[in-house]
């Protein structure tokens, strides 16, 4: 049996750079679920012979694209939060005109 | 150029479920995650805004609180900030220190560092007083635009929102205050490389019994309590059944 093949660098910052944002990835089950998914990821190609270097640079491309809708994820529910908590019951002239239409649909049926 | 001074609170963490301690004064802080509050990111990235279209020279954050404070100052000085003072106190910020304690230890800090504009969040997700922007100017003597929506310090215009919708007003000069609600800008995210250098930027560490004598504001908490919890709905088997409860028992048809 051979050694186990170290870990490319930038496979390694990939990685430090998703549990950092993992942390505030919105998931039930928050962390432990980042780190799952993203060792499944990681290791999927770990038996594949040694990738050429361009070839894992557009891996590693892909893995930051992952990285940016994470943090995409992450931005959006926490501004849907806030929204929902506090401006929520701005909506009520909407619902009011809503509720002015569906009565005049009413009328005229 | 100007100098900004932004206000950052370290708060309960936006997703975490609060709970009531036993003793039903407060809410339990045991083991609970923080951060900074929503509203103080969105002024920290407008001031790094202004910076990156060149109308600041200096950012210097701000924070109130335990030695954990710090670690919110690191964030704010990940997104972009130059410097950081933490004043240091022993008080609960969710509600011991309330936020005329807090306007006034701004003011203080405002008096030092003689910033042209302040930012601050409109309000926090933990106490929601809402009123440290405008006390703050108070103490400042200075013009107040709160609830900002977009900033333009060329034309002294401030977009704001209100409960009708925005509207646009003017200040009549620089230093002012302003509060920034949410749909100022879109919060950036620290990245990886900004973290480490913010590991490097200088945070000054000030008591607040240093600057202000006197924090309290007057009030004290007789009760913290959960809302009353929503009643469990019914599920019906048919329209017809609906169309019945909707008439007998809701009697709104």
């Amino acid at each position: 049996m051979s050694a186990p093949r170290a870990i490319p660098p930038l496979v390694r910052d990939l990685y430090k750079r998703a549990l950092l944002i993992g942390r505030d990835y919105p998931h039930a089950d928050g962390m432990p679920y980042v780190r799952r998914v993203w060792k499944a990821a990681l290791t999927r190609d770990r038996d594949e012979p040694a990738f050429a270097d361009a070839a894992l640079r557009k891996k590693v491309a892909k893995g930051r694209f992952m990285l940016r809708e994470m943090v995409g994820v992450i931005q959006l529910k926490k501004y849907r939060a806030m929204k929902r908590r506090y401006y929520d019951d701005r909506d009520e002239e909407l619902q009011g005109k809503m509720r002015e239409l569906h009565r005049r649909g009413e009328e005229g049926r | 150029m100007s100098r900004v001074m932004v206000g950052v609170k370290r708060v309960v963490d936006y997703a975490v479920k609060v709970r009531v301690a036993s003793d039903k004064k407060a809410v339990d802080l045991a083991n609970v995650k923080m951060s900074m509050n929503p509203f103080c990111e969105i002024a920290v990235e407008e001031a790094v805004r202004l910076k990156e279209a060149k109308k600041a020279s200096e950012i210097i954050a701000v924070s109130i609180g335990p030695k954990q404070a710090q670690e919110t100052l690191r964030t704010a000085l990940a997104m972009g900030c130059d410097r950081a003072i933490h004043i240091t106190t022993d008080l609960r910020t969710d509600q011991e220190l309330g936020p005329k304690g807090v306007a006034k230890l701004l003011a203080a800090v405002a008096e030092k560092e003689s910033p042209d504009v302040v930012i601050v969040g409109k309000q926090a997700i933990d106490g929601d007083m809402g009123c440290t922007g405008s006390m703050l100017a108070a103490y400042m003597d200075v013009p107040q635009c709160t609830f900002a929506a977009k900033i333009d310090l060329d034309a002294k215009t401030v977009e704001r929102e209100t409960d009708a919708g925005t509207e646009v007003v003017s200040f009549p000069s620089l230093p002012a205050v302003f509060t920034a609600d949410l749909r100022l800008n879109e919060p950036r995210y620290a990245t990886l490389p900004n973290i480490m250098k913010a590991k490097k930027k200088k945070m000054d560490t000030i008591a607040a019994a240093d600057l202000v004598a006197d924090l309290t504001d007057g009030n004290t908490v007789l009760e913290v309590f959960e809302p009353a919890p929503r009643a469990a709905g019914v599920l019906v088997d048919d329209v017809d059944a609906l169309v019945d409860k909707l008439k007998n028992e809701a009697a709104v048809i």
